[in-house]
């Protein structure tokens, strides 16, 4: 899978919002936070033509100090939202 | 109509300056009857070819932000106004506006008058009583 382009990552306060820049019509009500580990792995797989869960899991590892199990839970609970909010694409 | 996510405007007002047009859901009152807080959506645009009558978003003083209706133009200095509101005035110029409501749309989507309230303007006397009917009769 991989995001779809055309987003922009900002941040607000405490968190980051999603922003569709490629849109002429941004819409405010249907904006999509982030929070910092969810940027985190945004930043690091948004240019890439490609990535899956355990990609994700192994950038959590490689930042911060969580298990290989945890890690691999929170990458696949991210890859959820991620297609519940439909930025996500197969290739 | 005070706008609590003081965060979220400098990113609309960045977006409306680069040519986007942005749609969000205002808060408060005192843009009645013509927004309804929380539930009206509006459209913004980039502020040109200001007029009296326009609904706009502006920047009043720093980091504090109204979208009220422009009253008065005289030259470069702007007098806005809540329709809502019985009294108060805000002040501003040309460059303290950051966008301009180009569309409100209620919730289901169905697009809503965007009048310059010429006589809305003129019955601010009349507005406690008609607000007050508005209140009881269409919230």
């Amino acid at each position: 899978m991989k995001v779809i382009p055309g987003f922009a990552l900002r941040p607000l306060g405490n968190e980051y919002l999603l922003i569709a820049e490629s849109v002429e019509l941004v819409n405010f009500n249907a904006m999509i936070t982030l929070n910092e580990s969810a940027a985190y792995l945004w930043r690091n797989v948004a240019d890439k033509p490609s990535f899956d869960e355990q990609t994700l899991a192994d950038l959590l590892l490689a930042e911060y100090e969580v298990s290989p199990e945890q890690a691999l839970a929170d990458a696949r609970k991210t890859i959820a939202s991620w297609q519940d909010a439909h930025l996500l694409t197969d290739i | 109509m005070q706008l609590p996510n003081e965060i979220f405007i400098p990113e609309i007002a960045r977006l409306v300056s680069d040519g986007k047009q942005v749609q969000f859901t205002p808060t408060g009152v005192s843009m009645r009857p013509f927004i309804e807080g929380g539930v009206d959506n509006v459209t913004l645009a980039k502020p040109a070819d200001l007029q009296v009558g326009d609904i706009v978003l502006a920047e009043i003083q720093p980091q504090h932000y109204v979208l009220h209706r422009i009253y008065a133009i005289e030259g470069d200095a702007l007098t806005l106004m809540g329709d809502g509101n019985l009294v108060g005035t805000e002040h501003c110029t040309r460059a303290q506006v950051l966008a301009k409501v180009i569309a409100i749309h209620s919730p289901k989507g169905r697009r809503k008058p965007l009048t310059r309230a010429w006589l809305w303007r003129h019955l601010k006397y009349a507005r406690r009583i008609l607000l007050k009917i508005y209140r009881h009769t269409c919230i």
